[in-house]
């Protein structure tokens, strides 16, 4: 995948690009925003990650001026301001995504495929892994023709998991999408909805579904 | 030094507006008694001369009916026992014959005149003159045998009455302007020596004295209300920089530890791993340790927004009842595996314009605390209900409850109970509690269930 990062820190710069490298991606970087913008809008890319304070060009004008001059690419914010207002202000000027810094960089790999992949428009009506099917208009969840009854969260959780099937999905990123917390609580809410919805779509069956990525998040996936 | 000082003082009461205020008013008053002064003037004036205007005349025309019943003769014989016995003031007689010639009278003789006259006798050798000639007003009148009568009386009353009205005028209004002038003097001192009071104040509190006050004189006048207003101000800043001072060394106090603890991490991976396990374990440790001392700052950092009210541009009108109830089963399961009783018991339809991530974690962290600080078993319940005029939103438990001379305090920052400093937490979860409460207008109080204790937050 290609990818424009644009951080004037080198050394933050350094790690994230050494990073997505090593997971195959190729990544141009620029140290100020106006060579990103020049870059943003001159190359394609798959996703831009762009952070908040740069030089010359700050991240938020870098972003209303792409997408003003018709750039789609999906735009992860990266930032150390990480009041809500800040957060808003950064989805307001085009971003698609909203990091804070310091972050693992599982949780950055993971949001950077979940936006480079999304589908255009979410028109299903049904999500599919493997033998198990959820139905969006009923919602219902069967597993091989069997109804697996589900509480409105884990309905949720499992829903966003269907969508970015095969995607590492982080513990942030399901607090984010499925509570709308943007807050760490300190107590395991996550874990325990993931080990209630584990049991009841993976239980009694010989393959499991929902995986656990041990130091990333979860993914669904179809056995092969 | 000692000689500059009280002109700089006396310039300054110059400048002062207490005392501009009275002079302008004292010169508003000299100029509104100079107007009355002339209209007594002059009408007093107008007045008298009529009065002595119409005796002259009336003592002519008499003078002048005598002579048409008794002649000349008859005439001059009256006009000298007038002389000789004046009833009312100095009157003065002139009784001149057609050819000039004085018949009786005591003023020299001069061409007739008939009407009033003010004039001046001249010295004459047939009438000595015992005093300085004073000026006269008289009545000249000819009489039908073409003899002259002049009738006159001392022009000096006029000038002795207009004398005396401009002297109590110049002394009231000498005295006024004198009083004015003192008395803005002595307001525009006082005034100043309570703005000198001031000034002093704030130079001390500059140099560093926070417990600076300006006294207070009791009047309840102006001054007394704005020293009174700046005095809780500065009452209010000092609460602050106490705050501040205690928070930067509670920061410096409390990040010792943990700090202390990530170099230990880092030390044991240097000095003792051996293994690949080791150091993951090391690493894995300082990680974590790092994890927490930046969720310290980034609640620090969140605690200092929400106190300065800077995220309000984020308020919207939201459901807090769904709010309430879709955090509460966010917790459920995680409850449940600490085996705690989580209830949940929330009235439909109670709005709230705020910020809905700051209310989320408000709540998340009082059904977090009531979680983590009673033991396995214990029943932790969320209400929301609907009062009078707002709601009451509270989570309580059955655990061993705050002592209530604590109550106060767990809301400081980095405040941990005794017996809850092994847990984990940072301390500043009550303290964002609050701060975020105070942005939306929510009181928080805690209740002592016996056991157990009770948050309420309430919008009255």
């Amino acid at each position: 995948m290609k990818i424009l990062l644009v951080e004037d820190d080198k050394q933050t710069a350094d790690y994230i690009a050494k990073g997505l490298r090593e997971h195959g991606h190729v990544v141009d970087h620029s140290d100020n925003g106006r060579d990103g913008l020049y870059l943003a809008t001159g190359e394609k890319y798959e996703v831009l990650i762009v952070d908040r304070m740069l030089p010359i060009t700050d991240g938020l004008s870098l972003v209303k001026a792409a997408r003003a001059s018709g750039v789609k690419t999906p735009v992860l914010f990266l930032t150390t301001m990480g009041g809500v207002d800040d957060r808003v202000a950064g989805l307001e000027a085009g971003g698609d995504d909203y990091l804070v810094k310091p972050f693992a960089f599982a949780e950055l790999l993971a949001r950077v495929g979940a936006l480079a992949r999304r589908p255009p428009i979410m028109a299903a009506t049904s999500l599919v892994a493997g033998d198990l099917e959820m139905d969006l208009l009923a919602r219902t969840v069967t597993r091989a023709g069997r109804r697996i009854e589900l509480l409105a969260q884990e309905f949720k959780i499992l829903e966003y998991l269907l969508r970015h099937a095969g995607e590492v999905v982080t513990r942030t990123m399901l607090l984010e999408k499925v509570w709308d917390f943007h807050f760490d609580p300190k107590t395991n809410i996550v874990e325990t909805h993931i080990s209630r919805l584990r049991s009841k779509i993976d239980k009694g069956f010989d393959k499991p579904l929902l995986h656990t990525v041990r130091g990333a998040g979860y993914v669904i996936r179809a056995p092969d | 030094m000692s000689s500059a000082r009280p002109t700089r003082n006396l310039t300054r009461i110059l400048r002062s507006a207490s005392f501009r205020l009275p002079l302008i008013y004292a010169v508003l008053f000299v100029v509104s008694a100079g107007a009355l002064f002339a209209t007594v003037y002059y009408t007093a004036t107008a007045a008298m001369q009529n009065d002595m205007a119409a005796v002259l005349r009336t003592e002519a025309l008499q003078l002048a009916e005598i002579h048409r019943r008794s002649g000349l003769p008859g005439l001059a014989e009256q006009i000298a026992r007038r002389m000789n016995f004046r009833t009312r003031g100095p009157i003065f007689y002139l009784l001149q014959a057609p050819n000039r010639r004085v018949v009786v009278g005591n003023l020299p003789g001069m061409p007739p005149v008939n009407g009033v006259i003010d004039f001046v006798p001249q010295p004459d050798a047939a009438e000595p003159e015992t005093e300085q000639s004073p000026k006269l007003t008289g009545y000249g009148l000819t009489l039908s045998d073409g003899s002259f009568l002049l009738v006159a009386q001392d022009a000096n009353r006029l000038s002795d009455m207009q004398r005396a009205i401009v002297r109590a005028f110049a002394w009231a209004g000498g005295l006024t302007l004198l009083l004015a002038i003192a008395g803005g003097a002595w307001l525009g001192s006082t005034f100043l020596r309570r703005i000198d009071a001031i000034t002093r104040t704030s130079r001390a509190i500059m140099e560093g004295d926070l417990s600076a006050r300006v006294p207070v004189r009791g009047t309840h006048d102006e001054i007394d209300q704005l020293v009174t207003s700046l005095n809780d101000m500065l009452a209010r800043i000092q609460q602050l920089m106490d705050g501040l001072r205690q928070v930067s060394s509670d920061i410096a106090h409390d990040l010792r530890t943990p700090l202390g603890r990530l170099r230990q991490h880092l030390e044991d991976a240097r000095e003792r791993a051996t293994t690949t396990d080791d150091y993951d374990q090391a690493t894995e440790a300082a990680i974590e340790e790092a994890d927490a001392l930046l969720e310290t700052f980034s609640a620090l950092l969140r605690i200092a927004q929400v106190e300065a009210g800077a995220q309000k541009s984020a308020f919207t009108e939201l459901d807090f009842s769904a709010l309430v109830r879709s955090i509460g089963e966010a917790y459920l399961p995680a409850a449940e595996d600490s085996r705690h009783r989580l209830q949940i018991h929330v009235e439909d339809g109670v709005r709230l314009i705020g910020d809905r991530q700051l209310l989320a974690q408000m709540i998340s962290n009082l059904v977090e605390n009531a979680l983590r600080h009673t033991p396995a078993g214990s029943t932790v319940s969320m209400g929301l209900h609907k009062t009078a005029t707002g709601f009451d939103a509270e989570v309580a438990d059955d655990g061993p409850g705050i002592p209530a001379e604590e109550h106060d305090k767990v809301f400081d920052r980095f405040y941990r109970l005794d017996r809850s400093r092994s847990t984990a937490g940072s301390g500043l979860g009550l303290a964002l509690v609050k701060a975020i409460a105070g942005l939306h207008g929510l009181s928080v109080r805690l209740e002592d269930r016996k056991p157990g204790l009770r948050v309420v937050l309430s919008l009255p």
